[in-house]
């Protein structure tokens, strides 16, 4: 692996368990098998059984992370016939977890994906597998294997990449006059990541300058459609406390957000939903 | 050589704990502490001793630290076990670290602390998480003795948490919720073993009826359920029972919130028969 022999095995670590017990109860686990280990906590605080979201974590978190050893544990389907896997992307990581689809966005994004296999070698799990825990019985020993030094080969038999559960997010489609989008995430702050970038923004309205002024169509759902004006601008503080922007975010994606407040809750926003950004 | 590990289990929220983990880290600073919880329900000796059996088994051979202490200041001892795995147990003698050590494969010795000399040399009266346990745990972590703590208790004399116990009556298991866990799943007194021998044999998909009789202000409620090896066995929202990770009785909904939904917590009284 890349990273510097001093540095030892690196893990980072994903979950929708939240913050108590099983989290923990993994990172056990990992320095059980790896006492030299360091185990970054990326979140424990994905929206339960919400793959997407952890898949989109994944992507926006792992570029800036060492190369290692990746375990994520979004797995609703625990114990039923859905794979363990271990993947190694182009960089030189292996990401671990379930075939769901919430490995593979970010391993795309590490350099691609170069081989997978599926975790069958019971020496690397605990003796006793649960069946709905393979967070701390499969997946965390085998990641705290690999860290340590184990083959990736010595996981399981290989996969066919092109077999795994493929994961997109929402895509844009620029049309006449407007960017037809979705929302792909909604961040603590209750910003709201929209599917596209700035220039898929431009290719569908013109230039954008700071201050242009842009109508949001968030497509209906129970609630209702709802219009919101915005502007576009560099960043939150650009706008009055309270007042909207659309802007492109940390990761260059386009976002949508209140300066200091939470403009998914104050338009109850939720994943998935159309968005249509036209000029005002 | 493998830093010393120290395990961290408080009721205290989110930021007092890092008071503690300073302590430690500046008297064992090549320690790793893993947080087992800080979340623990306030006051819930109860609670922090079920987080606590679930976690320690999986965790490196070290010391760990409990602080759930609603007599911190009284006369309740503060203790050390040691245990037949290697692992060594900090914290006030209420309970909250017994079943854990017997999980540990039981207590080989408690000694109560008294050491001053392990300890912040000023003692408060309402934080000994601070003063007293972080610094004794993270001085067993590096080079003291178990034996310097304090003298030995008997381990007779440790204070101990009643253990609800399931019981098989004709055609059901009369149980209690023990434990509600993150996703809103529900454990029970009891095995499955306990409940094949009230209902017989339990085959997956087997139809089941769990009634949580009136209590504490909550209604009655009768709940159809389904034996079920795993979540993803019935369809997402439906209910069912198995046996958890721990091998107890437990009852969830595939990929919701069980506890929520009927409004379920600890100390409920249960009736499980076949449908």
């Amino acid at each position: 692996m890349g990273s510097p022999p001093s540095a030892g095995p690196f893990i980072s670590f994903l979950t929708d368990f939240g913050p108590d017990g099983p989290a923990a109860t993994c990172r056990g686990v990992m320095l059980s098998i790896a006492p030299q280990a360091r185990i970054l906590d990326i979140a424990h605080s994905v929206r339960k059984y919400a793959i997407r979201d952890g898949a989109f974590q994944l992507w926006s978190v792992l570029p800036y992370v060492p190369v290692g050893v990746h375990l994520a544990v979004v797995d609703p389907g625990v114990g039923t016939a859905r794979l363990p896997v271990a993947i190694r992307a182009g960089r030189g990581d292996i990401l671990v977890g379930p075939d769901n689809g919430l490995l593979v966005p970010a391993a795309r994004r590490l350099g691609g994906i170069e081989a997978a296999r599926a975790l069958e070698n019971d020496a690397l799990m605990l003796p006793n597998r649960s069946s709905t825990f393979h967070g701390r019985d499969m997946f965390a020993p085998v990641a705290a294997h690999l860290a340590a030094g184990r083959s990736f080969d010595d996981v399981g038999p290989p996969v066919d990449p092109a077999a795994l559960v493929d994961l997109r997010f929402p895509e844009p489609r620029v049309a006449e006059g407007r960017l037809e989008t979705a929302i792909v995430f909604i961040d603590t702050f209750g910003n709201v990541v929209l599917a596209g970038e700035p220039p898929d923004l431009t290719a569908a309205v013109g230039p954008l300058q700071p201050g242009a002024r842009l109508d949001l169509a968030f497509g209906a759902d129970r609630n209702g459609s709802v219009r919101q004006s915005a502007t576009w601008q560099q960043t939150f503080g650009a706008v009055p406390e309270g007042s909207p922007l659309v802007y492109e975010n940390s990761s260059g994606q386009l976002a949508f957000a209140d300066n200091r407040g939470n403009a998914a809750t104050r338009l109850g926003l939720q994943v998935d939903r159309p968005v249509t950004i036209t000029s005002a | 050589m493998a830093r010393p590990v120290i395990t961290f289990l408080t009721d205290f929220g989110p930021s007092a704990p890092a008071v503690c983990r300073g302590v430690m880290l500046g008297i064992a600073p090549d320690a790793t502490i893993i947080d087992v919880s800080h979340q623990v329900p306030r006051y819930s000796i109860v609670e922090g001793a079920g987080t606590l059996v679930f976690a320690l088994p999986w965790m490196p051979v070290g010391v760990h630290v409990a602080v759930v202490d609603p007599g911190v200041g009284t006369e309740r001892l503060p203790i050390a076990l040691r245990v037949a795995r290697g692992d060594i147990l900090i914290g006030p003698d209420n309970g909250l670290l017994v079943p854990a050590a017997e999980r540990l494969g039981g207590i080989v010795e408690a000694r109560s602390i008294e050491n001053r000399a392990l300890m912040l040399p000023a003692i408060s009266s309402s934080f000994h998480g601070r003063d007293i346990f972080s610094p004794v745990a993270a001085h067993l972590a590096t080079e003291t003795p178990f034996e310097a703590v304090g003298p030995v208790i008997p381990v007779e004399r440790l204070v101990r948490l009643p253990v609800p116990q399931p019981r098989v009556a004709a055609g059901e298991l009369e149980t209690v919720i023990t434990h509600v866990l993150v996703f809103g799943n529900v454990t029970f007194a009891g095995t499955p073993a306990d409940l094949e021998a009230a209902i017989g044999p339990l085959e997956p998909g087997r139809p089941l009826t769990i009634d949580f009789p009136a209590f504490d202000g909550q209604a009655a409620v009768r709940e159809p359920t389904t034996w079920a090896e795993t979540f993803g066995r019935v369809p997402i929202g439906a209910s069912l029972l198995m046996a958890d990770s721990e091998g107890q009785l437990s009852f969830a909904d595939n990929q919701g919130d069980a506890a929520a939904r009927l409004g379920l917590a600890r100390d409920r009284p249960a009736r499980i028969a076949g449908a």
